[in-house]
């Protein structure tokens, strides 16, 4: 996966590219917006992620500019501005999604890894699986070797968004908004009591824990051996 | 730099009140004396041709009987030598010839027989002005012809009236002289005494302007106008004066409050990098590091939404919204942070669903904020409350907690951006969160009210309008 980044800011372009890297994703970075044109015209990426304020040429301009010549590839618009004017005009250029600085990088990686998915239409999965957690979107029922476990509607999407980006950091924020529809952080441990819940029907019987806690970033769910 | 002195004295509003005064004046007494002046001579004139008259009806029998003698008697008697240049009497033949007349050597080149004589008819009476070569003044002359066609000739010089009513003009051009000045004189301290009113007002706004926004305008006795202006006036100071107070305050509130975050990174950071750091602190560093970065970056969004909502700059999406069901899930999202601290949070709904009109997003932040609040500030064994009732064409959201309270001093404030009463100060939290849920139940066209006693709770309701579905 080739990721194009046009970032002017180097102590923010560096951390993205780490990153990304660590994602396992390659990136092509780009200090300006005429450098980023050319590198979009030019090479095939399967994401891009174009800031807004960027010397030589916008980043709205530039992905008005790719979109013109026909080129398809999903761009994340990255903005210092959170109005909704701003949004709207990002996406109406021809951005797929916008996020606003400063952002957790684990939103950024799912956003951009959304982005790549919807492009390559992979399609919906039926279950999900993660070591010995397997979890049917159908029949909606959870298993945790070989017992099946009874979680209420809320516990069951918070445990699908998990499992869904196994392996990934989500932000409270990004859980808030995903399984709870609230775009902003209610401040107290809502999202704590929660995963708390969650985790004593999952992990408290079991050695091998899946749900993970990142101190001040998040949660992950992965095998740890 | 005189001259523009003046140009501006020119301009002022005094100045041209004055002047229409003036003018006002003048007009007006003008008017008065042409009137008094025409009715006088007029009136002047035909007393003169009255008297005249007289005397020719008095004269008249003896021209009939024809008898010269007693005419010339009658002239002898009435003829007064100091006049003989102002008066005159004489009779004609009907020929047109003189027969009798006073002393006429003062009026040797008047015209005794004019042309037009000789069409008046017998008994009628004609009166002319006609101009006597030699004679300063005009002459006022009465022709009475008898009925055999001798005529009876009566003139009277207009001297003694042209000089009165000269003298008149004079006395006249004097008094507009007077009344002018003491007209103008008079506009210009009325209109000094009207606009002194709006100089205070000037004057105030000056200091004003120089920073001084303690200073009010003394409201005066000028009138009801000048009153009004200056309680508008200060009544707009005391808005300015309010406003800029509270910027400073938010001020002073925002560089404290963004200190204690950045004193806690600095901190974690130095004590982590001066001790023999293992890869757990540094770990247990950046996690705190990105907290207290989240902590600043929320209160940075949420000062900017308050300011954002207040100004009306970000409009309020309008759509429908079941605020049974918001509230139903905000209870659900909070349920298990109550359970974990031991309060018991009971939820109530009247009926579903209560549809209002509204930013979801922004509804759900209001309650979440007040739900929040309640369980954060009450203990443990504590309850607490969420009620959705329908009110009068409105929605009534009640947050109610048995918790610490609120005491009278910290009331009314709560709502102040960064005010934090001294129970809370304990307690984590920005003291944003009343101030933006205000803000947002304002932009929603909405009311929020408080009602509390210190140690035993608080009850918050929001008032929101409903959207009545017609079926």
């Amino acid at each position: 996966m080739k990721i194009l980044l046009v970032e002017d800011d180097e102590i923010t372009a560096s951390f993205i590219k780490k990153g990304l890297k660590q994602a396992g994703f390659s990136v092509e970075h780009s200090a300006d917006g005429e450098d980023g044109l050319f590198h979009a015209l030019h090479e095939p990426y399967d994401a891009a992620v174009i800031d807004i304020m960027l010397p030589k040429l916008d980043g709205l301009s530039l992905i008005n500019e790719i979109r013109t010549r026909k080129v398809t590839t999903p761009v994340l618009v990255l903005s210092a501005k959170n109005t909704v004017d701003d949004r709207v005009r990002g996406l109406q250029t021809g951005g797929d999604d916008y996020l606003v600085k400063p952002f957790a990088f684990s939103e950024l990686l799912a956003r951009l890894q959304a982005l790549i998915r919807r492009s390559t239409s992979v399609s919906e999965p039926t279950s999900l699986t993660v070591g010995d957690l397997s979890m049917d979107l159908l029949r909606r029922k959870v298993i945790r070797g070989g017992e099946e476990i009874e979680l209420q509607p809320r516990e069951f999407a918070l445990l699908e968004y998990l499992m869904r980006n196994a392996g990934r950091v989500v932000s409270k924020t990004m859980i808030m908004e995903h399984v709870w529809d609230y775009n902003f952080d209610p401040h107290t441990n809502v999202v704590e009591a929660r995963i708390c819940r969650l985790r004593d029907k999952i992990d408290l019987s079991v050695e091998n824990k899946l749900i993970h806690t990142i101190r001040g970033v998040g949660y992950v769910l992965e095998e740890r051996k | 730099m005189s001259l523009k002195k003046g140009s501006k004295i020119f301009g002022t509003l005094t100045f041209r009140l004055t002047l229409w005064y003036a003018a006002l004046f003048c007009v007006l007494s003008l008017a008065v004396f042409i009137i008094f002046y025409f009715t006088l001579s007029s009136n002047l004139m035909q007393r003169m041709d009255n008297e005249m008259s007289d005397d020719a009806i008095e004269i008249l029998p003896f021209l009939e009987r024809g008898s010269l003698e007693e005419i010339r008697e009658y002239l002898k008697d009435e003829e007064d030598p100091k006049n003989a240049d102002s008066e005159f009497l004489l009779v004609l033949s009907p020929g047109l010839k003189l027969l009798a007349s006073t002393d006429l050597t003062a009026w040797e080149r008047l015209e005794t027989a004019p042309a037009f004589l000789r069409k008046i008819k017998g008994g009628q009476e004609v009166t002319r002005t006609v101009s006597v070569p030699g004679h300063k003044s005009n002459v006022r002359v009465i022709y009475k012809k008898s009925s055999d066609g001798s005529v009876i000739q009566i003139g009277t010089s207009l001297e003694d009236d042209e000089e009165l009513l000269e003298s008149l003009r004079g006395i006249f051009a004097t008094t507009a002289i007077v009344v002018l000045f003491f007209g103008g004189l008079l506009g210009w301290f009325i209109a000094r005494q009207a606009m002194s009113g709006v100089e205070r007002v000037r004057e105030a706004a000056v200091q004003i302007g120089q920073g001084d926004l303690t200073r009010r305008v003394p409201v005066g006795k000028e009138g009801e106008e000048i009153k009004n202006l200056a309680i508008a006036f200060n009544e707009m100071i005391e808005r300015i004066d309010a406003l800029v107070k509270e910027i400073k305050e938010v001020t002073h509130n925002i560089a404290h409050d963004l200190r204690g975050p950045i004193t806690r990174i600095r901190g974690i950071c130095e004590t982590t990098l001066s001790s023999h750091p293992t890869v757990e602190d540094y770990q247990e560093m950046a996690g705190i590091v990105i907290n207290e970065s989240d902590r600043l970056v929320g209160m940075i969004n949420i000062l900017l939404e308050i300011a954002e909502t207040e100004a009306g700059v970000t409009p309020i999406s309008k759509v429908s919204v079941d605020m049974s069901e918001l509230a139903r899930n905000a209870y659900e999202l909070f349920l298990p942070v109550a359970e974990d601290k031991g309060v018991h949070l009971d939820f109530e709904v009247e009926m579903e669903p209560l549809i209002i009109n509204g930013d979801i997003s922004r509804l759900q932040r209001i309650v979440a904020n007040l739900l929040d609040n309640a369980i954060k500030y009450t203990p443990a064994g504590g309850r607490a409350n969420l009620s959705v009732k329908e009110g009068h064409e409105k929605v009534k959201v009640t947050i109610s907690d048995s918790g610490i309270g609120i005491d009278e001093k910290s009331l009314p404030r709560i709502f102040e951006r960064f005010y934090r009463g001294d129970e809370s100060r304990s307690t984590s939290g920005n003291g944003l969160g009343l101030s933006l849920a205000r803000a947002l139940v304002d932009a929603h066209g909405g009311k929020i009210e408080v009602e509390s006693t210190s140690g035993r709770g608080s009850k918050f309701t929001v008032l929101l309008p409903k959207v009545n579905i017609s079926r």
